[in-house]
């Protein structure tokens, strides 16, 4: 409690540099917390737990601007940082208070743990014959360093840059008459009294609504990965919850019997339950993936598990945007566009304005309807 | 006797505790809305939390495992402030001054914010009005006298066609701090909580229809607002940043056994080896889904289903234990914690009939 007037002060700003979005309203908090005396019991026993609770209340949310990781490891460190600080001051005020004739050389103030000298005696095998695996950082074999200063990436170069993502969410969020009846149709009530000459009953309509929930399905096969960064804004969008409610999955080459989720893609998602969870008036799909444009000749259950995939998931889908992130005329006699032709052309390389159109672009009745495979 | 009961509320304190003097019995009670309340054990780290908010004035928004008793939360605070401002004695079912002001805002899929906080029935108007053009005279014949003056001074007052709903009648006059619950938040739309923001903040709406002005109350009754997601869709920031957040753990052993205790008093006196082994089989049901992609491991209130299935009276203890022992073939039992085939299959699968132990 280094400062009356600004408490924990320094605490906050911590926090603020390791990212956390807090405003000084949430500092506010903490002082009125304060004053109110929550957040200092058992201060005495120099115990910390408690104003990590109230802080943890306060700045902590269920969102990447105000991670609980974060806040525990900047939290952690500032205590221990403390703890230090306090007891260097309080060895420092008992030197002072001792006998100051042992004009001893000074120690340091803080107080390192005693830890007896480390035996080094014969028996122990000399550090040559040890046979312990080092790893050790080489450049590659044979090709040559890349300076990197000239690739770097900046968000405008994009092919999608976070504008167009942000826009075509937008325009994908379409409001939408759905569910039961339930709001008075003011106007089809009029239209009906002047028919028949007098009131005799309402006409109700289903309530117009945003309610849109966007899938992310990702292929993260090898041949996908040079494209990663491009996907980046969408990612971004997503994390930082301008996208929102959206999901991302993780799938590779096509979508089986599961689906991996994004942040842990050892932990999957049974195909079934991620399909039983979409709302066929609500979500739309995304989808990230070469759709086999990157092979002249798939194989046979390539095409099948994609068709299968597909129209399982059709019936329980909006709308479906497929980016392929390779441009069109690599589609050409590969699965790609097979697989456009099904889908109606809604599959589209990373061109901003085709993005936007087919965004713009209502599907049929806001239904997905594949074609037959020829 | 009635003015015995009731305490000086200037000064009331709204800090929640959870003490054992304002726990309902290990029966339940119900109030006069029906609603029910049961004992409550709170999670300490939730109790800082919820007096937190209480003390700062601000929302409290509670996330966690399903069945981990984020919502009874709510009750187990309106009941303790109720038994405080009897001066410590617990209310009676029927009587609704008793009770505290308690509103639950459930919200559904097709939840609109201005639904939280009023409707007006303009349906109803227009009926009234096409009635009362069509000839008073004739009317009367039908209605009857009563009902046609009752309809009269109803046109003439519009505030007689709209109805409060949960956050509008918290935000109503109040001679104290209600309690409000906006029961599954992320169910709705997503510019729900958004379209929040406002009331949420200012404590205080307009009404449209009525040009009427509500809130904002006084500092001294401002609700005390709780607020439950089940984690269903993320929240907007803006709505975030205005609200304290507790993420609710799941109970540990030894708060279950209280949670028990608390819940069936003496039904389970004389029976602990059956509840220490529900209590075994339920961690193993639990580690096992918790493991299991996309299922859903069972809560508190799962496990209290479960307790409540094994010590029905006319059952002895014995069979009882012989059915747990043999869980994996009492499929009924093990629904009321397996709620899915496919789980219930794993289990049966995991651990086979009578190898069990």
């Amino acid at each position: 409690m280094s400062d009356l007037i600004l408490p924990f002060l320094d605490l906050f700003q911590a926090l603020q540099r390791a990212g956390m979005k807090l405003s000084p309203e949430q500092y506010d908090l903490l002082r009125q917390a304060l004053s109110l005396g929550f957040g200092v019991e058992n201060w005495e026993g120099q115990n910390w737990d408690d104003l990590r609770q109230v802080c943890q209340a306060l700045w902590v949310k269920p969102s990447r601007n105000y991670d609980a990781q974060v806040f525990d490891r900047i939290f952690t460190q500032y205590v221990s940082q403390k703890r230090r600080d306090i007891q260097a001051h309080q060895s420092q005020e008992e030197k002072q208070k001792t006998t100051p004739r042992e004009s001893k050389p000074l120690e340091p103030t803080r107080q390192w743990p005693k830890v007896p000298p480390r035996k080094m005696s014969a028996s122990q095998p000399a550090a040559e014959e040890a046979k312990v695996p080092v790893a050790v950082k080489t450049g590659v074999a044979g090709l040559p360093e890349v300076d990197e200063t000239g690739l770097s990436l900046t968000p405008s170069q994009m092919p999608l840059p976070r504008r167009v993502v942000l826009d075509s969410w937008q325009l994908l969020r379409r409001p939408l008459r759905e569910g039961t009846r339930n709001e008075l149709d003011v106007d089809a009530t009029i239209r009906c009294i002047t028919r028949e000459g007098y009131f005799s009953d309402v006409v109700m309509r289903p309530i117009k609504n945003k309610r849109v929930e966007l899938i992310v399905l990702v292929d993260d096969s090898n041949v996908m990965l040079p494209f990663r960064p491009a996907l980046e804004p969408l990612v971004n969008a997503i994390a930082t919850q301008q996208i929102t409610p959206a999901t991302l999955y993780r799938f590779t080459t096509y979508p089986d019997e599961y689906l991996y989720d994004w942040q842990q893609p050892t932990q999957a998602i049974a195909l079934d339950q991620a399909l039983a969870k979409m709302h066929s008036r609500r979500t739309i799909v995304l989808i990230w993936g070469d759709a086999g444009a990157t092979q002249t000749n798939p194989p046979e259950d390539h095409r099948k598990g994609l068709m299968s995939f597909l129209t399982r998931l059709s019936p329980c889908v909006r709308s479906l945007i497929w980016l392929n992130p390779l441009p069109p005329h690599r589609w050409i006699g590969t699965l790609a566009a097979e697989v456009a032709y099904w889908l109606d052309g809604r599959m589209t390389d990373l061109s901003g304005p085709e993005v936007l159109a087919l965004a713009k672009r209502p599907a049929t009745n806001d239904r997905l309807f594949l074609r037959a495979p020829v | 006797m009635e003015a015995g009961r009731m305490t000086n509320q200037t000064n009331i304190d709204y800090t929640y505790s959870g003490d054992q003097k304002y726990q309902p019995t290990a029966d339940g009670l119900r109030d006069p809305d029906g609603r029910e309340y049961f004992p409550y054990l709170p999670e300490p780290g939730l109790k800082k939390a919820l007096n937190l908010a209480i003390a700062l004035r601000r929302p409290l928004l509670l996330e966690g495992e399903p069945g981990c008793g984020k919502t009874r939360v709510a009750s187990a605070l309106a009941y303790e402030l109720t038994c405080r401002k009897l001066g410590d004695q617990h209310p009676k079912p029927k009587e609704r001054t008793d009770w505290w002001n308690f509103y639950i805002w459930n919200v559904t899929s097709t939840s609109r914010a201005q639904d939280g906080l009023y409707t007006f029935d303009a349906v109803a108007r227009l009926r009234d009005a096409q009635l009362i053009g069509s000839g008073p005279e004739q009317l009367k014949k039908y209605l009857g006298e009563k009902e046609v003056n009752a309809l009269e001074s109803r046109l003439k007052d519009k505030t007689k066609y709209r109805e409060f709903g949960a956050l509008g009648q918290a935000l109503r006059e109040q001679t104290y701090r209600p309690v409000l619950l906006i029961d599954e938040v992320d169910k709705a739309d997503s510019d729900f909580p958004n379209d929040l923001l406002l009331e949420l903040d200012e404590l205080r709406f307009t009404i449209a229809d009525t040009n009427e002005n509500i809130g904002p109350p006084d500092a001294d009754n401002k609700p005390i607002i709780l607020i439950t997601s089940n984690r269903e869709k993320p929240l907007p920031e803006p709505f975030l940043r205005r609200c304290l957040y507790y993420y609710v753990p799941f109970p540990k052993e030894d708060i279950l056994r209280n949670i028990i205790e608390a819940r069936f008093g003496q039904r389970v006196a004389q029976k602990e080896e059956l509840v220490n082994l529900a209590l075994q089989k339920f961690d193993m049901v639990y580690n096992l889904l918790k493991r299991q992609p996309g299922s859903r491991p069972p809560g508190t209130s799962e496990l209290l289903e479960f307790l409540t299935a094994l010590i029905q009276e006319h059952r002895t203890v014995e069979d009882a234990i012989t059915d747990l022992e043999n869980l994996a073939g009492e499929l009924p039992l093990l629904g009321t914690l397996i709620k899915t085939k496919a789980d219930q299959d794993l289990y049966v699968k995991t651990y086979p009939k009578n190898s069990e132990g």
